[in-house]
């Protein structure tokens, strides 16, 4: 192995790891049969890690850590200003002990891509600990000098205990030269060529740090729409998405992450039809976007229409140019007001067409089915809700459809997120620590409120905007893990009930804080224009939703903190614009080593594809629950065979088989509550994912409606059970004569449509 | 009862409804959802693998199994043609059959996919099948498989009747449930060491189609002996035993010259105890004994195939949706 290692690499990596390597591929050999083999595999790569970090020996922390900090700056990994700080009291307190805390999936991620490296050698410099610690030291920067030992140990505790952690891009990049940590960031396209190609610019530079990118391209003109200057007519949208799309795929941040950007477009633009298309794996190739994901930015008026069964008009937006700014009752007047003059012949004739809403509709959810785009996201919802209705139009979501910020012609929206990590927080029964909380709360809001003074920004649009507007996104993680625990399925009514109580918490003491915040610090420079001004907080705006859509928004109202309280704070100052958005936290809650944000275990026992490998996770209260009983090892072989369907699987007792549903028994319906019940208390958005056994696109419509009646701002992917499965291979199942499911659900459907056809055919000879 | 599977008029023009074999109905609509296209799988962090981290001896066994791949589609293609088609004659299980032909021609161009864009030397990675005898061993075995029964094709005796399922198990059960699977194996053990990712999505939607196959072709042959229960003669099974036992021989002498020495993650020994561990599925499929009985070495294939997989969209191709689904 190691004489085909590149030279200067063969210096540092001493050839044990290699042999650790093949260890630790043994020892993941033995899962699933053995759980703690996870755990084992962790402790050898944590071992070749050290041995990398530290050259060829293992040190204690504590001197692991200095000469780590000297290093990482003499080669410029780390940022120099970690020499101020009292670097003793900080080596004394890494705590070893804390390793063991994270998983196999964790660590290899960490390893893959979080750890940082030399620049030059790609010799990694850092474990685990000394990753919190940078980290912890990167955002104390914007505390004073004298205080910013004390905030590193309290953020590092935070860290490393793993009750909280930032997004990814600041884990990546905090406490180094290139300290830009923001998550996201939302632009604005307009329609000219200068903006078009000038924000391709942009882009690639967001990219290149780790930040994901949303943009609003509903603007840019349709084909055939004329070309001033030129004597010509446009190519449409199109072909400049297909531009974005090969820039994106150009990024690959170095092999950490990959560019990633999603353009939204409003369903009223001419070429929403081709726009649908893109994620398509057939047709001509330079009409399709196979990195680029798309979104739909949808008006009510349009849902309305599909409701009631009405025709849907779409426009060149060169002759309604001021319909992207408009939302709520004003847009569906002005949108009116197009139909009668496209039917009055007042637009040219190329300029609109007209179908019917229900049919584009179903193009959506076929489209959705197929390739998981576009997601689906609600234009009235995101402004009538927003906290920054006076301070700007919001004209699209983010990457992952958490975040409501307004964007212009000069402002590039930014955010930060962080998410807190429910599991870390619970007993072994899922009671939570509220008080414990709470404190997680407000040290997070302090670390995320420094991001926005310490980012490094890519653009001047982006800095302008988020010190203005000051925006932080606080979100979960753990749900599904906390309701394991507890003992409450996903599908559960109690199971919303649950979310409810945590976002409100969550949500009142994120507002709290950035009322300290703003006493400290000062408020935001456009809180007088924000709503938080007028006292608004965001239930509030559930009630100001349902009445510009004129439709009851279906939520419950109740609430069990004392809002008036905090309101009357709220008035006085805010140190954030936002302050809460539930992100996917698909990497760093393998990190955190629980379930995903509101997400529900996938099966009970399923495979995770990411940038890292491929890894296997079986549902860890199940096991301890089955291993209590002494039924592990006996139903472990059946339950793989059963692809972690409890249904499937005879020996399993009836009351775990109710408890641990796989993500398509539950009801697409429940996933809607929950996330409703979330949106209540949240003012940005909430990154929802779908999970639906859906056979035909038609059977998508009442989850999405309802998902629009329930008030949610966003839903994220569309999962969609796929109806054939592969032939196992590890499985010593005995198959003689017995047919696989799938080939008995097919042949049902066929032989179903076969006598549905007769029978409308009446007579049908050949059934005789 | 409707019409039999085989022995109806080869050139009449035969209406598809109503169906007699809904089964393989079932088998067309689901190979129309699976429907993929090599060029939807990214390769650009494949070729930064192969040049920065793939050692020799990785690199030639990765070279191995794309050389031995494509000349095996093609000679499936050929028997699906040239031995099923004339023979099966129900409309439904012949739309099968076309569809089949075509899968393994984009299987063909999926692998070229790659071939090109690493790219490789395609004349000395299609030249090593001609150089290895474990190589040319296979190949003649499945050679002689369809040269016996296009020499007589015949189904109107029990000897025709059980040459076409000699044929049928020689393709459907060892080529593409026994051969191909160990291929996958071996690909697969890159990923598990997280490399190779492009070419082991796109193996992703090869197993997908080749499983597709292998249970047709297991529905194709019970159905047949259903049809036909004279043909399953005690000596009957005892040749189809043997041809698969055969079958593991030449298996296992072809993963010890592509695995000489072991690579990081999997070697010749714990591939061939995979090998014979799902030939004794098959036999079990065919309703025949198992003939080995040890546990499957490769446990690691439980999260490479047999688990729910969840893909992180912004990190590696999600082969899960389907498409040409009914809208309403």
């Amino acid at each position: 192995m190691a004489t085909t290692l590149p030279l200067e690499l063969q210096a540092v990596i001493p050839p044990q790891t290699s042999l650790l390597e093949a260890q630790i591929l043994a020892v993941l050999q033995q899962l699933p049969d053995r759980p703690e083999a996870e755990k084992e595999a962790a402790a050898l790569l944590l071992r070749k890690i050290a041995l990398e970090a530290d050259s060829g020996v293992v040190l204690s922390y504590p001197e692991h850590f200095r000469r780590y900090i000297e290093r990482g700056i003499a080669c410029g990994a780390l940022d120099e200003r970690l020499a101020g700080f009292d670097l003793e009291q900080l080596a004394g307190a890494l705590d070893p002990a804390r390793d063991r805390l994270l998983g196999y999936m964790a660590v290899a991620t960490l390893a893959d891509r979080y750890l940082v490296r030399d620049p030059e050698t790609r010799q990694i410099l850092e474990r685990p600990q000394s990753l919190f610690m940078r980290v912890a030291m990167g955002l104390a920067l914007a505390e004073r000098p004298e205080e910013r030992t004390a905030w590193a140990l309290r953020w590092y505790d935070l860290l490393s205990s793993l009750r909280y952690l930032p997004s990814t891009p600041t884990l990546f990049n905090a406490g180094t030269p290139h300290h830009q940590l923001a998550s996201c960031y939302l632009a604005e396209v307009e329609d000219s060529l200068e903006s078009i190609l000038g924000s391709a610019y942009e882009f690639g530079m967001l990219a290149k740090y780790a930040g994901g990118i949303g943009a609003a391209v509903t603007r840019i003109r349709a084909v055939g729409a004329p070309v001033r200057g030129i004597n010509g007519t446009s190519g449409g949208l199109i072909p400049f998405l297909h531009l974005y799309d090969a820039l994106i795929a150009s990024i690959s941040q170095g092999g950490r992450r990959r560019g990633t950007m999603c353009v939204y477009l409003e369903p009223w633009h001419l070429e929403v039809e081709a726009f649908l298309d893109l994620r398509r794996n057939a047709g001509d190739p330079y009409r399709r976007t196979h990195q680029l994901n798309t979104a739909l930015w949808i008006p009510d008026e349009f849902l309305r229409r599909v409701e009631a069964d009405e025709p849907w008009y779409l426009f060149d937006p060169a002759v309604a140019p001021e319909l992207p700014d408009l939302f709520g009752t004003a847009f569906a007047a002005r949108y009116r007001e197009l139909c009668r003059q496209a039917e009055s012949g007042l637009l040219p004739r190329r300029a609109w067409r007209v179908l019917p809403a229900r049919e584009l509709w179903l193009q959506i959810l076929a489209s959705l089915m197929e390739t998981g785009h576009p997601w689906i996201t609600f234009k009235d919802a995101g402004n009538l809700r927003s906290q920054l209705r006076g301070v700007g139009i919001i004209h699209s979501s983010n990457l992952c459809t958490e975040i409501f910020l307004p964007t212009s012609r000069e402002d590039v929206a930014v955010c930060n997120l962080g998410s807190v990590n429910l599991a870390r927080h619970c007993g072994p029964n899922g009671e939570l620590a509220w008080e414990r909380l709470a404190e997680t709360v407000r040290r997070a809001m302090r670390a995320l409120d420094n991001v926005i003074d310490i980012n490094l920004y890519p653009s001047e649009r982006a800095e302008r905007a988020n010190l203005r507007n000051r925006p932080v996104g606080l979100g979960l993680m753990g749900f599904a893990e906390l309701l394991a625990r507890r003992g409450v399925s996903y599908a559960a009514p109690e199971a919303a009930e649950i979310a409810d109580q945590i976002a409100e918490f969550l949500s009142y003491h994120a507002i709290a804080t950035s009322c300290e915040l703003a006493v400290e610090r000062g408020s935001f420079p456009t809180f007088a224009a924000s709503r938080w001004a007028e006292g608004v907080l965001p239930l509030d705006t559930l009630a100001e939703l349902e009445a510009e859509r004129g439709l009851p928004i279906e939520v419950a109202r109740s609430s069990r903190l004392d809002w008036e309280t905090l309101r009357e704070r709220v008035r006085r100052g805010m140190r954030n614009g936002a302050v809460m958005a539930i992100a996917p936290t698909a990497t760093i809650a393998l990190i955190a080593g629980t379930t995903p944000s509101l997400d529900p275990y996938y099966a009970n026992v399923f495979s995770r594809q990411t940038l890292s490998g491929k890894f296997l996770e079986v549902n860890p209260v199940l096991v301890e629950e089955l291993r209590q009983r002494g039924l592990w090892e006996t139903l472990l072989p059946e339950i793989v065979a059963a692809r972690g369907d409890l249904r499937a699987v005879p020996g399993c007792p009836p009351e775990l088989v109710d408890r641990f549903p796989t993500a398509y028994q539950i009801p697409a319906e429940a996933y809607i509550e929950v996330s409703a019940r979330v949106q209540k208390w949240v003012d940005m958005g909430v990154s929802r994912n779908l999970y639906h056994a859906a056979d035909r696109p038609g059977q998508l419509s009442a989850a999405y409606l309802s998902a629009w009646r329930k008030g949610l701002k966003s839903t994220y992917y569309c999962f969609v059970r796929s109806r054939m499965e592969v032939e196992q291979s590890t499985v010593a199942v005995n198959k003689a004569r017995r047919r696989p499911q799938w080939v008995q659900r097919a042949e049902q459907d066929v032989l179903a449509r076969e006598s549905v056809a007769c029978t409308l055919n009446g007579v049908c000879e050949s059934c005789q | 009862m409707g019409r039999k599977l085989l022995g109806g008029d080869p050139l009449a023009a035969v209406e598809l409804f109503p169906l007699s074999h809904p089964w393989a109905y079932a088998h067309v609509q689901q190979a129309k959802h699976n429907t993929w296209f090599p060029e939807e799988v990214p390769l650009h962090d494949d070729v930064r693998d192969w040049f920065e981290r793939l050692t020799d001896e990785e690199r030639r066994a990765v070279e191995m199994f794309l050389g031995f791949f494509n000349p095996m589609e093609s000679l499936v293609t050929t028997n699906l043609l040239l031995s099923l088609y004339r023979v099966v004659t129900a409309p439904e299980a012949r739309l099968y059959l076309a569809r089949q032909a075509w899968e393994e021609a984009n299987h063909v161009m999926a692998f070229e996919y790659v071939i090109k864009t690493l790219p490789l030397d395609r004349e000395r990675v299609f030249g090593l099948h001609l150089e290895y005898p474990a190589v040319a061993a296979k190949e003649a075995f499945q050679r002689r498989l369809t040269e016996a029964w296009l020499a007589l094709p015949e189904t109107e005796t029990v000897e025709g009747l059980q040459r076409l399922v000699r044929n049928l198990v020689g393709y459907f059960v060892v080529l593409e449930g026994i051969f191909f699977y160990s291929g996958f194996a071996l690909a697969l053990a890159f990923r598990q060491r997280n490399l190779l990712r492009g070419l082991c999505s796109i193996v992703d939607w090869v197993l997908k189609d080749e499983s597709l196959h292998l249970s047709f072709g297991i529905h194709l042959i019970t159905t047949i002996l259903e049809e036909h229960p004279e043909i399953m003669t005690p000596e009957f099974g005892r040749g189809l035993r043997e041809l698969i036992l055969e079958a593991v021989a030449l298996e296992e002498a072809y993963n010890r010259a592509v695995l000489p020495e072991p690579l990081i993650g999997i070697d010749a020994e714990s591939l061939n105890g995979y090998v014979r561990f799902i030939a004794d599925r098959r036999l079990e499929e065919l309703g025949l004994p198992p003939a080995f009985g040890n546990p499957n070495p490769l446990r690691w294939m439980a999260t490479q195939v047999d688990v729910p997989e969840i893909v992180n969209f912004f990190e590696a191709r999600n082969v899960h949706y389907e498409v040409g689904r009914e809208r309403r």
